[in-house]
């Protein structure tokens, strides 16, 4: 739209007109004028600069407010779950930083009561879990403890090293404390991990889960609630094994003679997403550990070594004599379940619905010993 | 003088054949011419007796015929200036009839000047006069408006960015000038008559007083439109108040 202006006055540098709607305006004196003559303003120019300007600013706070909300909120990079009997899930982002607290059950909800640890840095958040653990009584200063924590990176890639980092997070607060607890860090391909979510259960609860129904044993999932030491004790199994190493769930060639109580888990289905490899790292690191004073008797650590290698052996093809016999005995179920895992309490945004597909699993770590 | 819009139409209809209209036109007009001639003449005129109105009026209907919007000149300011060179033509006949009695160079000169006329130079010589005029009118409207203590840049901290808010003070303006009675208490005493007018347009009071050197320094234009014929046919009064 052009418009039309007359000259009025004539300044040094502007020049003041008058539009034929009868604005008067003044102006950037544009070459010669006189007054008394007529100009054709450069309105549209000057619109679109204006419009332009408009729209500049607009991105800007757009992208502003975008990288805002990026920092803000930034997005999950991983989920740690930690069970001891209270279990619980913290969601950390790329820099290690906790993004939310999500308790997997009822004492996790009571763990998890008057902790501040979202926005602080995974180990912080870490020592903080564990001194209310402790405070709380879940953890048994005077006797055996195991605290179990899955790692699920949503790239899911294994070596980012975060699983070293838990462990040496969770040791470092137990010598601290005083308390003698065996720590299990294993790392979780994260399809496994909405399976357990949808199962109700923590990752690393439903790792061992999926174990013992690999093994051909009859369970329950209510059977892996509770005390992560005591269904250890129940159901003669060494978590340690079982979590670290590397036998997800997914693993397994056979669901066995179990059908799952559970709704949404498909155990067949299950079966073959995903390769899994081992890798025997880190052995030598198990004399080590070994040796600095743990708490338990030999006795009873060659006997648990005894069924340790049994569940080996289960592992490999072609050695089913030995799974029977087990079977056999692990019929009874456990006693004392006082807590229900609560499959409920996702907070919104950072436990999503979907997760990513399944990667390789790369569960190296082997036994380290205990403390 | 008739407003713009419909003396616009009444030209586009009069070049095209229409005899009212041009009846109507040159009667609109007439008093125009008067003005006209009576400014390059210097002296008092009367129809019944001057030959030089009677040449206005001719020179007015050769205007009607002549006159083109696209050359950017408002119709009033054509005519005038069609006029003043007639009469001028005119005076100088008369002039050699009385010095010069006999010998008669004035039918070549008449063919030659109606050639110029039609030349480019006759177009040069439009543009050139218009542009004088344009630039005096401007300058006789600073000075009017100076005399009532308003300069160019209080217009334009006055003048309403909006359309609309224009619109209302022109609407107030254009009544404003209408009015005799108002009108000339404004220019006696240099002060807007604030309360009859807000009563006159029926606008609020503190939008007047916020726009009081606006609508004054419009009206003036409105009122005076034939002083200022280039600003007054160059300003555009909203849709409503141009029927009036």
């Amino acid at each position: 739209m052009t418009e039309k202006a007359v000259i009025l006055e004539v300044n040094e540098r502007t020049c003041t007109v008058v539009t034929a709607d009868g604005d008067f305006r003044q102006l950037e004196l544009q070459g010669n004028y006189r007054p008394g003559q007529e100009i054709t303003l450069p309105q549209t120019v000057k619109s679109t600069y204006r419009y332009a300007l408009v729209a500049a600013c607009l991105l800007f706070f757009l992208a502003a407010a975008g990288l805002w909300g990026k920092w803000m909120n930034p997005a999950v990079a991983a989920y740690v779950s930690l069970d001891i009997n209270p279990s619980v899930e913290i969601a950390l982002d790329k820099q290690n930083i906790v993004m939310g607290l999500n308790p997997l059950n009822d004492d996790g909800k009571e763990l998890a009561t008057g902790l501040q640890i979202k926005g602080k840095k995974m180990d912080m958040a870490l020592q903080s879990l564990m001194v209310a653990a402790i405070s709380k009584n879940y953890i048994n200063t005077g006797g055996e403890n195991v605290i179990l924590s899955a790692v699920t990176t949503l790239s899911g890639s294994t070596d980012t090293g975060l699983d070293e980092l838990i462990r040496e997070s969770l040791e470092a607060c137990l010598e601290k404390g005083n308390v003698k607890a065996e720590v299990v860090v294993g790392n979780i391909p994260p399809d496994t991990r909405e399976e357990a979510r949808k199962a109700g259960m923590s990752a690393g609860r439903y790792m061992i889960f999926m174990n013992a129904v690999k093994n051909g044993k009859s369970v329950r999932p209510d059977d892996f609630k509770g005390n992560i030491y005591k269904i250890q004790q129940d159901q003669k199994i060494k978590v340690k094994d079982i979590v670290e190493g590397g036998h997800s769930p997914a693993d397994h060639k056979k669901p066995g003679r179990v059908s799952s109580p559970v709704k949404g888990l498909d155990l067949r289905d299950s079966a073959d997403t995903g390769e899994y490899t081992f890798q025997d790292r880190g052995r030598s690191d198990f004399g080590e550990h070994v040796n600095k004073g743990s708490g338990m008797s030999i006795e009873k650590d060659s006997k648990e070594k005894e069924v340790n290698e049994k569940e080996v052996n289960e592992k490999e093809p072609g050695k089913k004599v030995v799974k029977e016999k087990e079977t056999e005995k692990k019929m009874d179920p456990p006693k004392a379940e006082k807590d229900i895992i609560s499959g409920k309490g996702e907070p919104d945004g950072i436990w999503p619905e979907g997760s990513e597909d399944p990667p390789g699993q790369d569960p190296g770590k082997e036994d380290k010993g205990r403390e | 003088m008739l407003p713009v819009n419909i003396m616009e139409e009444k030209l586009a209809s009069a070049q095209s054949g229409d005899s009212q209209a041009r009846e109507d036109l040159i009667a609109a007009y007439r008093s125009f011419v008067m003005r006209a001639v009576v400014k390059v003449c210097g002296r008092g005129m009367e129809w019944s007796r001057d030959d030089e109105l009677s040449i206005g009026l001719i020179a007015l209907n050769e205007a009607i015929d002549r006159f083109d919007d696209q050359r950017g000149v408002p119709f009033p300011a054509f005519a005038r200036l069609i006029i003043k060179s007639r009469i001028m033509d005119y005076l100088r006949q008369q002039s050699r009839h009385n010095n010069l009695s006999g010998v008669s160079l004035d039918d070549f000169d008449g063919q030659n000047l109606s050639f110029i006329e039609s030349s480019q130079a006759w177009d040069l010589y439009l543009q050139q006069e218009t542009e004088r005029e344009r630039e005096e009118e401007i300058g006789r409207y600073k000075k009017l408006l100076n005399d009532l203590e308003i300069c160019f840049d209080d217009l334009v901290k006055a003048s309403p960015k909006h359309r609309d808010a224009r619109a209302t003070l022109l609407r107030a303006s254009k009544l404003l000038s209408d009015e005799r009675h108002l009108f000339s208490q404004l220019m006696s005493t240099g002060k807007l008559p604030v309360m009859a007018l807000s009563r006159l347009a029926g606008i609020n009071v503190k939008t007047i007083e916020r726009g009081r050197k606006y609508i004054i320094a419009t009206s003036i234009i409105w009122h005076f439109c034939e002083d200022f014929l280039y600003l007054c046919s160059f300003v555009k009064l909203p849709e409503k108040e141009a029927r009036n």
